[in-house]
């Protein structure tokens, strides 16, 4: 296997000569941890994304600290995603929105019974947030939010 | 800044007492922020999740991190699926050598495989 890549010193040499990004760190802090209440088979899954993903004729996301949510419905038509996003090359996600949004992946794992059902709605931001306390006052509650009123068992996010 | 903004909304809602679930490409800062229960792939950022039009890919990593679900028992978990992708940059370097430098913006990768 490869060395991993060191993103915390390439975002630093990336966007010089900004005053270095003060990444968060939670090493040695306790983790919090909610078992699954039921078998992934029986579970309400909803899916979150960082990547910038927004439907067609929703706002698209800005670049400046935008830390705004999308509510995208699990049964959207996939070919009126798109993405803005500064962070990562978005090529691949603008053709294949399943990148870093793998919504019809996760629509086959219900068909197949590998999850139980999707919640109505996915959860999309722009994660590209430089201050993390933006992040957790206005990015967070709204989500914690809509998981709560959709009865979500386990969230999965993918970055981007 | 992605893989902290999930990490931090993953902790936030367990806190809450959702069970999650977080991809991650970017094993430094995943290790950093520990979210409860994460899955690492060594796929560039833009493509945690795979490349475009390959399902069959995209399905292993998906069905991968749900199944990497029951060998998770400890907070912080980070299971490597041993999935690495190989792949030339634009400029023939391989894609680990380029990804987030000053070359990186905008261009898209030539893919060997797939």
């Amino acid at each position: 296997m490869k060395v991993p890549i060191d993103y915390i010193v390439r975002t630093r040499e990336l966007y010089e000569p900004l005053p270095p990004y003060r990444w968060t760190d939670n090493r040695g802090l306790p983790i919090p941890w909610t078992p699954l209440a039921k078998p992934l088979a029986e579970c309400r899954v909803a899916l979150g994304a960082s990547g910038g993903i927004y439907v067609d004729g929703q706002q698209p996301f800005h670049f400046k600290d935008d830390t705004s949510l999308r509510a995208v419905a699990s049964d959207v038509d996939v070919a009126r995603l798109r993405v803005a996003h500064f962070g990562y090359p978005t090529a691949d996600a603008a053709s294949d929105p399943n990148c870093v949004f793998p919504l019809e992946r996760l629509r086959e794992m219900v068909a197949d019974g590998t999850i139980g059902e999707l919640a109505p709605t996915a959860l999309t931001f722009m994660g590209g947030i430089y201050s993390q306390r933006r992040v957790l006052r206005e990015l967070i509650p709204p989500i914690i939010e809509r998981l709560r009123a959709e009865r979500v068992e386990l969230f999965y996010l993918v970055p981007a | 800044m992605c893989h902290q903004t999930v990490g931090l909304v993953a902790r936030a809602a367990e806190e809450a007492g959702i069970p999650t679930l977080v991809m991650s490409v970017g094993r430094d800062i995943t290790q950093a922020v520990r979210p409860p229960r994460a899955v690492f792939v060594d796929y560039p950022m833009g493509n945690e999740t795979g490349r475009p039009g390959l399902v069959g890919e995209q399905r292993a990593i998906v069905r991968g991190a749900f199944a990497a679900l029951a060998r998770m028992t400890e907070p912080g978990a980070i299971v490597d699926l041993g999935m690495t992708l190989v792949a030339q940059a634009p400029d023939g370097r391989d894609w680990h050598e380029w990804v987030y430098t000053k070359d990186f913006r905008s261009l898209s990768m030539h893919t060997r495989e797939g």
